[in-house]
């Protein structure tokens, strides 16, 4: 609870006091050192926490302007450097644009906006070539030049027990495919025969050589991909046998597959074939 | 006068009920005028707290175009100038001096601050006071506000001398005699004892100091005020050198 002296000089000082009161109190200080000297205490402690008031405001103020000036300041910084690069001090002190620095940096963001729109634009992508064709007419030539048997010379005289196998591999290498093709079924229709892709190939050979080239085909289609290279021969002899057919479309497509993939044993063969056509879709 | 009171009827027709501009809807506090800031500010408590900071924000670019372009002061520096003088501007507007333009008045008031920043760098001077390690960490703009108080305020009224040095010496000892008693203080008492001269009322500090009743609000003010008054009695009981012109005016056994 407040002492009422000290409520009474806090009125004082509040100018609360009603006009009598205030006469009587002053009328108290002139003849009391020791209440104007408490009124004096009073006073200085007012104007003490007015100073922690202003020091505080003045406080808060700056660290809140500090957190908002750190952002601030970075776009400030852009705008001072925008000025020092486009803006030039005349020697009367007034600015004047750099009408040319200005003028690159116009054309830079044109240009790199129509690159971000468009990069092709500047760095056009090297044009992929467009698949060639056989025209149907040079089919049948390209087919008697190309054609040839698949050589399995290389596998002959193996220590193969399966005397079956071994038979219609000579017949076949002796070119007889009459003898060959009737035994290559025979062990195709078997299920523990190894050597089916590469039979496969033989009898779809034989078939091309009898002029029979949809069967040869379908015989090509039959051999495994597992088998890497065996299956490259098949596709080129499944294009051999397009052309046979004079079915150009498949055949280029197959032949363009041939020509573009270099592990191929017959690249060389599939462009010179392309190549008969000319640059002709 | 007659225009704050045409700006506050201004502001009711658009706000509906309330003569504070505080209270208007968000929309509308975007757009206060100087008339409105001026009586939010001499309102004290949130509405002042909230002028001020939309001034800082509204000005915020004076730090660049006055400070650091032609007064070519770091963004540091500058905004240290800002700083100052929007708590001199809020001391001046409380103090009812005359503002007609806030933003006129603040461009001066960070110009001359730039200016005493720019000289300080330039001389380094520092006034010889005769116990330097006590006040000397007194800010600037403290010791500026404190030159521009009026004949009649406490703090020059118990300068009796005319020599201007002595007087700016007698005043930094007491204005360092008063931060070292209100340093003695605990730091909530303090705020408390701010908020109350800020203009916050009994209601407010109950909410903002967590006070049970706005009469335990009234009794903690008091307390506060005798325990700083307390605290400098004793600071001049200890003999402390940077009080003894206060004491000896605190203890003159004159007629008031």
């Amino acid at each position: 609870m407040e002492h009422p002296q000290q409520a009474r000089i806090e009125q004082y000082l509040d100018r609360t006091l009603p006009p009598e009161a205030r006469a009587a109190f002053e009328a108290e200080l002139a003849a009391n050192p020791d209440l104007a000297q408490e009124l004096r205490l009073h006073e200085i402690t007012r104007a003490a926490v007015e100073m922690q008031a202003l020091h505080d405001r003045r406080d808060q103020l700056y660290r809140r302007g500090r957190q908002k000036l750190r952002w601030q300041k970075i776009w400030w910084k852009t705008l001072d450097f925008l000025e020092s690069a486009f803006l030039k001090k005349r020697a009367d002190g007034s600015d004047h644009i750099r009408w040319s620095a200005l003028a690159g940096v116009g054309l830079a963001a044109v240009l790199l906006l129509l690159f971000w729109v468009n990069p092709n634009l500047f760095f056009p992508e090297p044009s992929t070539p467009k698949p060639r064709a056989i025209p149907k007419e040079q089919a049948a030539v390209a087919f008697n030049t190309y054609f040839k048997r698949m050589d399995i010379s290389s596998t002959l005289g193996s220590s193969d027990a399966d005397t079956l196998w071994q038979a219609a591999c000579r017949q076949y290498d002796a070119l007889d495919c009459a003898q060959a093709l009737p035994k290559i079924d025979h062990l195709l229709q078997r299920s523990d025969f190894d050597y089916r892709s590469r039979a496969l190939l033989m009898k779809g050979s034989c078939l091309l050589e009898q002029n029979q080239p949809g069967d040869a085909i379908q015989a090509f289609k039959e051999v495994r991909q597992e088998a890497a290279q065996l299956y490259q021969e098949a596709k080129w002899y499944t294009a051999l046998a397009f052309l046979k057919q004079e079915r150009v479309e498949e055949a280029s497509k197959i032949l363009n597959e041939i020509a573009a993939n270099p592990r191929n044993p017959h690249t060389g063969e599939a462009k010179a074939i392309l190549e008969m056509g000319g640059n002709s879709q | 006068m007659a225009k704050i009171r045409e700006s506050q009827s201004f502001a009711c027709i658009f706000a509906g009920t309330s003569a504070n501009p505080y209270d208007h809807p968000p929309f509308l506090r975007l757009f206060m005028n100087d008339d409105q800031l001026i009586l939010m500010i001499r309102q004290g408590g949130p509405p002042r707290e909230r002028a001020n900071r939309y001034l800082q924000d509204k000005y915020f670019y004076l730090i660049r175009q006055v400070g650091v372009r032609k007064q070519h002061l770091s963004y540091e520096e500058a905004h240290m100038a800002f700083a100052d003088a929007l708590t001199k501007l809020d001391w001046k507007i409380r103090n009812n001096e005359p503002v007609d333009d806030l933003g006129k008045m603040l461009y001066t008031l960070v110009h001359h601050r730039g200016v005493d920043i720019i000289r300080k760098l330039a001389t380094k001077e520092i006034d010889p006071l005769d116990n330097p390690g006590k006040n000397t960490d007194l800010p600037d703009w403290l010791v500026d506000i404190l030159q521009n108080f009026d004949s009649d305020h406490i703090l020059n009224r118990l300068l009796d001398t005319d020599d201007e040095h002595e007087r700016k010496q007698r005043q930094l000892r007491i204005l360092a005699c008063i931060f070292k008693g209100l340093d003695q203080m605990p730091p909530k008492r303090r705020a408390l004892l701010v908020n109350k001269l800020d203009g916050y009322d009994y209601e407010e500090l109950k909410q903002l100091h967590g006070f049970k009743t706005e009469r335990v609000a009234h009794e903690m003010v008091s307390r506060g005020m005798e325990s700083l008054r307390e605290a400098l009695k004793a600071l001049c009981q200890q003999g402390e050198p940077v009080c003894r012109d206060l004491c000896a005016w605190l203890s003159r056994k004159t007629q008031f």
